[in-house]
């Protein structure tokens, strides 16, 4: 029974220390841009989730495809309806991998972020350039990538392809909290 | 959304546990729909400029509801204070870790 007690306090320290590592943003916003002369649409989602392994640089994003707000009802209808089909696709996800992420460093910095986004189906591998912040202790990361609609098997119709753009812009910011799992 | 006939009227802690449930999670409610839900405030907050409400889940609970709130509320939220009991209505998105819900509205505040 002795010899039980260590093992059972080190495997207690080793799932509490797990624990601590991981660290959750379930607020996280991303923004998507598509700039043309005919028309410019915006569209932003404040409850993305994103989970990180701050052990191994990890990361995770799971984004819910109806959850995104347009500044017009018809827009929204259409990209879950006609573009993204949210009801076949209800979620987009990124799973990936920060290079050289170092716990240490407390100073603003940029990392690049490898991984696969996949996206009404289609999965693509993504570098993408993080600004990495520890601010009161929170980690913030912030970036942008492009999207090119084609990439996802997204199909737009002739008569309203000059009101979409060919490439997205995405905007994200992820503020992440202690994960309590 | 204020005058919309809710789908149904729950808990948090009823909903979060039928949506954590594999077997109920997919037939609980759809996407979409106008839910009515009674819970206790866990935080409310502005980050990214929205005004959010987050509904405790249930003592042993680590899910949430996540409530973005439709324009037009901040006086009423000002006046609300983490751990008062409150009912709001809004439209169900899906669950992730956290049950999300947009266009929330406050229809009773049980303060004490």
């Amino acid at each position: 029974m002795n010899k039980l007690i260590p093992i059972l306090f080190l495997v207690s320290f080793c799932v509490h220390a797990q624990n601590t590592e991981k660290i959750i943003a379930r607020q996280g916003n991303v923004a998507f841009f598509s700039y043309t002369s005919v028309e410019n649409i915006k569209a932003q989602n404040n409850q993305v989730l994103s989970i990180i392994d701050l052990s191994s640089g990890e990361i995770a994003v799971n984004i819910l495809m109806n959850a995104f707000v347009f500044e017009k009802a018809l827009m929204r209808e259409h990209f879950n309806e006609s573009y993204i089909e949210s009801d076949i696709y209800p979620k987009a996800t990124f799973e990936g991998t920060i290079s050289d992420f170092d716990t240490s460093q407390s100073e603003p910095h940029t990392r690049i972020v490898k991984g696969t986004f996949t996206m009404h189906g289609v999965s693509k591998t993504l570098d993408i350039k993080t600004k990495i912040e520890k601010i009161d202790g929170k980690y913030i990361l912030t970036g942008t990538f492009e999207a090119v609609v084609k990439d996802y098997d997204i199909k737009i119709p002739p008569l309203l392809a000059g009101n979409i753009a060919k490439t997205i812009s995405v905007d994200f910011r992820f503020e992440y909290d202690p994960y309590d799992s | 959304m204020s005058k919309a006939t809710p789908e149904m009227s729950i808990s948090a802690e009823n909903l979060l546990a039928q949506l954590k449930d594999t077997t109920t999670q997919l037939t609980v409610l759809n996407t979409e729909e106008v839910v009515e839900i009674h819970g206790v405030i866990k935080e409310i907050n502005t980050l990214n400029g929205r005004e959010t409400l987050i509904l405790q889940g249930g003592t042993e609970m680590k899910s949430y509801i996540i409530c973005d709130m439709k324009a037009g509320q901040t006086e009423t939220l000002n006046q609300l204070h983490e751990k008062d009991s409150i009912t709001l209505k809004g439209i169900y998105k899906g669950f992730l870790k956290d049950a999300i819900f947009l266009n929330c509205v406050l229809t009773r505040t049980h303060q004490p």
